[in-house]
Order: structure tokens, then C-alpha cells, then sequence
């Protein structure tokens, strides 16, 4: 387990609600709700954070939800005990999954990749605990391609990455870097805010 | 694009705070007697220090991700604006408050017009 990436999370895990639940929640939730819609067969959540997600997915699913932080989990099973249907809660790095390969049939992911350290090599674990064909469907903010953005992000990211996630990252070309094929890749805010669908090959 | 009026009220606020604020805090850098490019520099570091802290502020009512983006530019632009501005004529705190204002405005259009002209951009 990456213990400096687990520290961070775990010192963020008791102001995460504080700033996130009212304003960006508020915000996203149209575009998560959608996003997460599509949930089917056996679902691995990676990052599930402090739960703040939980309210979006829909009922009588099979998820299984991992975080890197303990104690971003410990927060999560209030919401997690709320949910309509079968949600279980794992202290896991994405780096370490366990699982059998093509245990499950669909990876969601929800602002993580701008976390996970070794980002291709965390969405080639993911590849690999998919089925072959299995879906991969991502709500991540980004690095931008267009002026000022990408110059205003990569300026801010030093600062971002000390006390959270990185904001320059290409979420995108890693994950066809890591082996997916990209079905779909819709902006929700600039380009910077976006949802990507992706399939593992068959 | 953003079409619900509470989070374009927010943005727009935010970025409009943070353009008066960055201005009337950058006319006190022009007491100071310092190099044109090491005053700008410091005008640009001193928007972005305002910008953060409203977009914390604002933040926590509208998420911080949208606003970061237009209230940062405004903070950056007008720190450098009102010091060059400064140089060259008498500008005070209200008038460089109001410029920072006009800013913030401007460059939030601007960032709308571009996440409509990005949000075509679907592949």
C-alpha cells in the first residue's frame, strides 16, 4: 500500500464533506446520476471516498467499493448502510486488488485518477480484474487541452498535488495507455470536468 | 454549459469578488518602489492568493472546480493589470476595485462561451 498517498487521504478524510457535499455534490450529481445509471452485473468502485457518491447510485445493485484511506471508509459506512441494495466497503490501494482476473463486469471511478500515484498502472489492475469486453466509466477532472487552462493548471498543480489530488493530468490517454478502448468521452465542464466510457479489450 | 441560475449566480459572484478584491489590493503595491516586471509579478501572485481564497470561500456554496478556473484568470490578470495600470496614472482604490469587477465579469463570460463551445467537442 503507497502509505504517503494513504496519509493524505486520511488527513483530507475529516474536511472532504465539509467542502465537497453542498456545492460540487450539488453541482455533479445531474451528470453522476447519469453516469452511474448504467450499473449492471458486478461493480467495482474504486475511490468511494467518504460515501459522498453513494446517494447517486442506483437501487438493488452489487458494488463493491475500495479506498486507500481507512478512515475516509469509516466515514462512508453511515451512507453505505443507506444504500438500497448490496454495497461492500473495502480498505484497498488500487495498486493491491486481490480480486480473480474478470471478476467483475463494470470499474466506476469517480475523481480518483487524479490521485492514484501511478495512474496506468493502477487502470491496468482495473483492466485486468474486468471481463474481457467489461466496462470502465470514469467521472474524473482533468488537465485541459486549451490555452489558458492547460497553462493555469499545470501552474496550480505543484500546490494542488501538496494538499490533494493533481489537476494536469491526461486521464484520457492513460487509460488507453493502460490498454482500454475508448467508447465515449463526454466534457462536463471546459475540458477538464468529464466523464469517459471505456470498454476492456476482448 | 452551466444553465441553472444558482451555480451561474455563484460564478458570476465569485469572479466579480475576486476581480474587486484583487484590484483594490493591488493599488497598495503601487506605493511600493519596485521594478515594473517584479511589481507584476507580485500583482499576478497577489490575485491568485485573493482568488484562492475566494474560491475556498464560494466553494463551499458552489463547488470549487467551475469557479477555480474564471476566478483565478481574474485574480492573475487584474493583480497584473491594475500595477501596470498604476504606473502610468493615478488609479484609486475604487476605480481599481471596479476595473477588477469588470474583469472578473469579462472573463467569466469568456470561460462560459468556452465550456459551451467545448461541451460540442463530444467524441
Amino acid at each position: 500500500m503507497d502509505l504517503a498517498t494513504k496519509k493524505k487521504w486520511d488527513r483530507a478524510s475529516s474536511s472532504l464533506d465539509f467542502f465537497q457535499s453542498f456545492g460540487a455534490e450539488r453541482r455533479w450529481a445531474p451528470v453522476k446520476r447519469e453516469l452511474f445509471r448504467a450499473m449492471q452485473g458486478k461493480v467495482l468502485f474504486v475511490g468511494v471516498g467518504t460515501g459522498l457518491d453513494v446517494p447517486s447510485f442506483p437501487p438493488n445493485r452489487e458494488i463493491i467499493g475500495i479506498d486507500i484511506s481507512d478512515r475516509m471508509l469509516a466515514r462512508a459506512k453511515s451512507k453505505a448502510k443507506m444504500y438500497r441494495g448490496r454495497l461492500e466497503l473495502r480498505h484497498l490501494d488500487v495498486h493491491d486488488i486481490d480480486y480473480a482476473p474478470g471478476t467483475f463486469d463494470q470499474v466506476y471511478t469517480s475523481c480518483t485518477f487524479c490521485s492514484v500515484p501511478n495512474p496506468v498502472r493502477g487502470l491496468e489492475v482495473l483492466r485486468e480484474v474486468l471481463k474481457p469486453g467489461g466496462e470502465l466509466r470514469m467521472f474524473e477532472h482533468t488537465g485541459s487541452g486549451t490555452f489558458p487552462f492547460n497553462c493555469l493548471l499545470h501552474l496550480m498543480n505543484p500546490v494542488a498535488r501538496l494538499i490533494g489530488p493533481e489537476i494536469s493530468r491526461d486521464t484520457v490517454g492513460n487509460v488507453v495507455r493502460a490498454g482500454f478502448q475508448i467508447v465515449r468521452v463526454r466534457h462536463a465542464y471546459l475540458d477538464v470536468l468529464k466523464t469517459i466510457h471505456a470498454v476492456s479489450p476482448t | 454549459m452551466e444553465t441553472r441560475p444558482y451555480f451561474i449566480l455563484g460564478d458570476v459572484s465569485c469572479s466579480v469578488t475576486v476581480g474587486l478584491a484583487s484590484g483594490t489590493a493591488a493599488t497598495a503595491l503601487g506605493s511600493l518602489e519596485w521594478s515594473m516586471p517584479v511589481s507584476m509579478v507580485a500583482g499576478m501572485l497577489l490575485g491568485m492568493t485573493v482568488a484562492a481564497i475566494g474560491i475556498i470561500a464560494f466553494g463551499l456554496c458552489f463547488g470549487m472546480t467551475e469557479l477555480h478556473m474564471p476566478a483565478m484568470i481574474t485574480g492573475m490578470l487584474t493583480g497584473m493589470g491594475i500595477v501596470m495600470l498604476g504606473s502610468t496614472q493615478l488609479l484609486t482604490e475604487v476605480t481599481a476595485g471596479l476595473l477588477g469587477a469588470l474583469i472578473g465579469l469579462v472573463i467569466y463570460l469568456l470561460t462560459w462561451i468556452a465550456d459551451a463551445l467545448l461541451q460540442l467537442e463530444r467524441s
